[in-house]
C-alpha cells in the first residue's frame, strides 16, 4: 500500500513538472521562426547592405597609431590596424574609495574605460595636487595654488587624457603590473620615453 | 514518359533545394544585418562594449568596431523568448557568493602612520586594491526588457561536477516557474546560462560595467 502511493506520489511530481515544463516553453515562444522565400535580388541587396555595414563600422577605427590599455593585466598596447607594435607593463587604478570626512565628496579611484585620446604631452610634468591627494593623507586642503604643486613625481614625461587623468612615471616601479593608481596610468621610466617619442597628440586612447 | 517524369521530378527536387537554401542563407544574412546595425549604433560612441554572441559560442569585447579580446563559450542554455540584436542596457551584475568590495580609504590610518613613523619592508608590502584576481567566477547579469545572464566558470573535479549539476537541474526547475510567473505580470522573460573559463568570467565581470550598452546575439 505505502509503495503505491510513493509511486503515485512520484508520478504526480513528474506529471506536474512536465506539465510546468510544457507551459513554460509554450509561452517562452520557442521555434517561432520564419522563413520567408527571397528572390535572388533581394539577396544581392542583403549582401550589399551588410557589406555596407561592415565598411560602415570599420571606418569607426582609429587611423594611424593608436593605444590600448588592459586595466585587468596592466597592460598598454601600442597598435596599428590590428598589429600590435608594443607592448608595456604599466599600473592603473586601484578602484579604492575615498570619502570627504568634512562633506559629501566622494572620489573612485578607477581608471576612466572608453575611448579617450592624447589632448597634449609635457616633458618635466608638474603635479598640481588635488583635494583628493591631501584628504587621502589627512592633510588639510591648502588654499593657495602653490601649494598644490609638486615636481618629480610623475616622471620625466605626461600625456594628458582629460579630466585630471594622465599617463605618466611613476617613482613606485616595483608596482608596475599592479592596480594601486588614483586613475592615471604609470608606465616605467624607458618605455614612458619611448611612447613620448613615438605618440603624438590627438591619438586614440582605448581603455578597457 | 519514364524519362520525362524522371526529369520534371529531378527539377522540382532542385527547385525545392534551391528555395530552402536561399531562405536559410537569407535569414542567416538578415541577422547578420541586424547584428552589424546594432553594433554601429553602439560602436558610434567612445564606449566599450560586449557582444554575447550566442550563434558562434563566443563574447567579444570591442571599441569602435575594434575586436579587444575574444573569449570562448564553453556551454550555453537559453530559456525564453527570443532576443533580437539590439543595444541592450546592462543594469545589474550580482554575484552568487561573494561581492568583490572596494577598499575605504581611511584618511585617518595615513595620519597615524606618518607621525608615528611606520615603515613597512619591501616583503611585506601589501596592495589594498580590487585587482582581477578578486571578481567573482559565479554572477548574474541583468539586462534591459528582462534579460537575464547567468555566468558559471567551468571547473575540473568532482565538487565542480556536482555543483554543475546542481545549478541544471535547478535551472530546468525553475525557468518555467518563472516564465509562467513573468506571463502573468506581463513582463518579459530570457534567461541564458553561460560557462566560461574562470579567467574569461572574472574579465567579464571586471570589464562590463553597469549602465553600459551591449550586444546579445542568438
Amino acid at each position: 500500500m505505502k509503495k503505491k502511493i510513493v509511486i503515485v506520489t512520484i508520478l504526480v511530481i513528474f506529471g506536474v513538472f512536465l506539465a510546468l515544463e510544457a507551459c513554460g516553453i509554450y509561452l517562452s515562444g520557442r521555434g517561432n521562426v520564419s522563413h520567408k522565400t527571397e528572390s535572388i535580388k533581394s539577396l544581392q541587396y542583403l549582401n550589399s547592405r551588410n557589406a555596407n555595414l561592415k565598411k560602415r563600422i570599420s571606418n569607426l577605427s582609429p587611423k594611424g597609431t593608436y593605444l590600448v590599455i588592459d586595466t585587468a593585466k596592466n597592460r598598454l598596447y601600442v597598435k596599428k590596424g590590428e598589429q600590435t607594435l608594443k607592448e608595456v607593463v604599466v599600473s592603473t587604478g586601484s578602484g579604492s574609495i575615498l570619502n570627504d570626512p568634512a562633506g559629501n565628496r566622494q572620489w573612485i579611484f578607477d581608471t576612466p574605460r572608453g575611448e579617450l585620446s592624447i589632448q597634449s604631452k609635457t616633458t618635466n610634468p608638474v603635479w598640481t595636487k588635488p583635494d583628493w591627494a591631501f584628504i587621502e593623507e589627512g592633510e588639510e586642503v591648502p588654499k593657495s595654488y602653490k601649494d598644490r604643486m609638486e615636481e618629480g613625481v610623475l616622471g620625466d614625461y605626461a600625456f594628458h587624457l582629460g579630466d585630471g587623468y594622465m599617463i605618466h612615471g611613476t617613482l613606485y616601479t616595483r608596482l608596475l603590473g599592479r592596480n594601486v593608481t588614483h586613475g592615471c596610468v604609470r608606465v616605467g621610466d624607458a618605455d614612458l620615453k619611448e611612447l613620448y617619442n613615438t605618440i603624438s597628440i590627438g591619438t586614440k586612447v582605448i581603455i578597457f | 514518359m519514364k524519362i520525362l517524369f524522371s526529369a520534371l521530378l529531378v527539377i522540382f527536387l532542385a527547385v525545392v533545394v534551391k528555395t530552402e537554401a536561399i531562405s536559410q542563407y537569407s535569414a542567416g544574412t538578415k541577422n547578420e544585418i541586424n547584428l552589424l546595425e546594432a553594433e554601429l549604433k553602439v560602436a558610434k560612441k567612445p564606449v566599450i562594449y560586449f557582444i554575447f554572441n550566442l550563434k558562434d559560442k563566443e563574447i567579444l569585447l570591442k571599441s569602435r568596431g575594434i575586436l579587444l579580446k575574444e573569449m570562448k563559450i564553453e556551454d550555453i542554455k537559453f530559456w525564453g523568448e527570443p532576443v533580437d540584436a539590439a543595444p541592450r542596457t546592462m543594469l545589474k551584475k550580482s554575484a552568487l557568493f561573494k561581492e568583490p568590495k572596494r577598499v575605504n580609504i581611511d584618511p585617518n590610518k595615513a595620519k597615524e602612520e606618518t607621525s608615528t613613523n611606520t615603515t613597512t619592508t619591501p616583503g611585506a608590502f601589501e596592495i589594498e586594491a580590487l585587482e582581477l584576481k578578486d571578481m567573482p567566477t559565479t554572477y548574474r547579469l541583468e539586462f534591459h526588457e528582462g534579460i537575464f545572464i547567468s555566468i558559471s566558470p567551468k571547473g575540473a573535479g568532482f565538487l565542480s561536477r556536482l555543483y554543475k549539476m546542481s545549478s541544471y537541474t535547478g535551472w530546468y526547475l525553475s525557468r518555467p516557474i518563472l516564465t509562467i510567473w513573468n506571463s502573468i505580470k506581463g513582463s518579459p522573460f530570457t534567461s541564458i546560462y553561460l560557462v566560461l573559463s574562470e579567467e574569461d568570467a572574472r574579465f567579464v565581470y571586471w570589464s562590463l560595467e553597469e549602465k553600459s550598452e551591449n550586444i546579445i546575439y542568438k
